[in-house]
């Protein structure tokens, strides 16, 4: 294992760079929240808004609260949001995909028909929509972003599936009398791991930006809770006086984003998946 | 090819139809309404206001209405110009909840064209640039141009319009000198307009950058490219009458799929920039609950988006000689 790690980072210094930094900032978000001693939440009215301070380290908001804190626990809502959107979608994705796939025919071009369909519905309208119709929790959130992003990874699935499924192995085992569902699971869809990892990475970064788009505009996470998106948003209000005030939440917002694009980058490259 | 075109069409009224479904769906099915928010509303003033905007009725029926009132009547070619959707198709969109006695009709007229604009200039500058410098990165693959132009496009995607136009706004609005400074507000005279498009179009420039390098990349082993630096062209003339010519198929695809896209950037850009767009108007009618307004923008943007989306398909099918051909 640590051999294997070495080699890695011999060759490929980048992916295994990228992962550490995103992996760095992921934990900071959730194990450093515990070390700091401020509160997200608690307001300090006559403390204002200061600058960063030994006290606190990037400097407190219009209300007296500590800005580490604040993005810290909105980096644990966006990169949330993002890891659950991404699963659900990959799941989904994974699904239709392997079947349209694996089941061909009729079938598959339905399910292709319906895919195409999709594709045109603009769907951050229809995402605005179930905020403005379900209120704007966490849950409507995630669950909004992840039901969207999954249409492009089905396609990719679909077109890997359809390629392994002529090659030998899968004769093989057709031969040996087993199940569809038995060759699906246990013969086509491990091959797919390379694939389906970096189209994952790739719909994080995707995922974080729908997010913090809607909590920019008001119409993702709600006070007293922030996400990056929202922390932006006040910054930007405040930015001629207090700049830090917007300044660190862009750099944690923005090296989120470029770990995670490089890494998908990187993977891609690592893992040869072919661009489709 | 005509065959082509009609399928198109059909296609794209059957998906508005289907938005037009969804949306009926989702405001339809929740249980709170316009109004019940309202703590100082009686029970009856409710009731009188839901009868004025037609809520009372059964389901089916407000169904029937509501695309009716939605299906275009008529087509007037100068009604599109001037932007009005009822002088265009006939379509009256009703009266807006919370903006008293104002129609859903004149709420667009008045922002639509803005928020097209915007929209519009900031794709125009994404296309021209990230193109030809994608071309120009293809044609020196690994040196020192394609190094500096793949950091830019990667930064071009990592930096959305949300992080940017504050970035923009600090820079060119406060520290720069101010006889070199640029207006952060509103949308009046071009110089108005420079921050908000650059904001808009810094990330589908790196997107689309990165796209044609890597098209660029992938033609530029073809046996014709092979054939054309053997009769000796030049690399440039190669790369921009034989290369683009091959590439432009997709990214023309890609082009509808990112107009959708652009309104998430294109509602940021219109609040941070204090614009008085469309997207000002979608975001507050969600925020209040103001259903005819939402549903109005809701469907003016899915068919400028479906529209966008056919027109794009017809011409990559158009410039696709396979498909042309068969």
């Amino acid at each position: 294992m640590i051999s294997r790690l070495k080699k890695l980072w011999q060759y490929e210094p980048g992916l295994v760079g990228c992962s550490v930094a995103f992996l760095g900032i992921a934990t900071i978000c959730f194990l450093g929240g515990l070390l700091i001693p401020h509160d997200p939440h608690v307001q300090n009215l006559p403390l204002g808004p200061t600058s960063p301070s030994l006290e606190y380290w990037l400097g407190t908001d219009s209300l007296g609260r500590d800005l580490l804190a604040r993005i810290l626990q909105g980096g644990r809502v966006s990169l949330l949001i993002a890891l659950s959107a991404a699963f659900i979608a990959t799941s989904i994705g994974v699904t239709y995909g392997s079947i349209s796939g694996y089941l061909g025919g009729w079938i598959d071009a339905a399910m292709m028909r319906l895919l195409d369909i999709l594709y045109a519905i603009p769907f951050i309208l229809l995402v605005i929509l179930l905020m403005a119709v379900f209120g704007r929790s966490f849950w409507v959130l995630f669950i909004a972003i992840g039901s969207v992003q999954w249409l492009t990874l089905a396609r990719i699935v679909r077109a890997n599936i359809i390629q392994l499924k002529s090659k030998t192995f899968v004769e093989a085992a057709e031969t040996f009398g087993q199940s569809r569902a038995n060759i699906l699971i246990r013969h086509l869809l491990p091959n797919l791991i390379g694939p389906v990892i970096v189209y994952s990475t790739l719909l994080l970064p995707t995922a974080i930006l729908m997010e913090s788009a809607l909590s920019f505009l008001g119409l993702g996470v709600q006070p007293p809770d922030s996400s990056w998106g929202s922390l932006i948003r006040d910054g930007a209000d405040k930015m001629v006086s207090y700049p830090w005030l917007m300044a660190f939440p862009t750099v944690f917002f923005v090296g989120t984003l470029l770990c995670l694009n490089l890494l998908g980058d990187r993977l891609r490259d690592h893992l040869d998946v072919r661009k489709l | 090819m005509i065959r082509f075109i009609l399928q198109r069409f059909i296609q794209s009224v059957l998906l508005i139809y289907i938005v037009a479904t969804l949306v009926f769906l989702l405001v339809r099915i929740t249980p709170g309404g316009p109004f019940s928010q309202d703590r100082n509303l009686r029970p009856e003033q409710i009731v009188q206001l839901e009868e004025q905007y037609g809520l009372s009725e059964t389901g089916f029926h407000q169904y029937y209405k509501f695309i009716y009132s939605l299906s275009p009547k008529q087509l007037n070619p100068v009604g599109l110009i001037q932007w009005d959707i009822e002088k265009a198709f006939g379509v009256d969109l009703g009266y807006s909840m919370r903006y008293e006695g104002r129609r859903v009709n004149q709420l667009l007229q008045d922002s639509l064209p803005t928020s097209f604009e915007l929209g519009l200039y900031a794709l125009l500058l994404a296309m021209v640039v990230g193109v030809i410098s994608g071309v120009a990165a293809s044609v020196y693959p690994d040196q020192w141009p394609d190094r500096a132009l793949s950091i830019f496009y990667t930064l071009g995607i990592c930096i959305p319009a949300l992080a940017l136009a504050p970035i923009l706004i600090g820079f060119f609005g406060f520290m720069l000198p101010s006889s070199l400074q640029l207006p952060v507000m509103h949308w009046d005279s071009p110089s108005h307009k420079v921050l908000p498009v650059l904001a808009l179009s810094f990330y589908y420039l790196g997107s689309l950058g990165r796209l044609t390098r890597a098209y660029m990349l992938e033609v530029s082993s073809a046996p014709y490219l092979k054939a054309a630096r053997a009769k000796g062209l030049g690399t440039w003339k190669i790369a921009f009458k034989h290369g683009l010519l091959s590439t432009l198929s997709p990214i023309i695809a890609y082009i509808g799929p990112t107009a959708a896209h652009l309104l998430t950037g294109s509602f940021v850009v219109e609040a941070i920039f204090n614009i008085p767009g469309m997207g000002m108007h979608l975001v507050n009618s969600a925020l209040n609950r103001d259903y005819s307004l939402l549903i109005g923008c809701v469907l003016v943007y899915t068919v400028l988006i479906v529209v966008l989306n056919t027109i794009a398909d017809i011409i990559a099918y158009y410039l696709n000689p396979q498909s042309r051909e068969s």
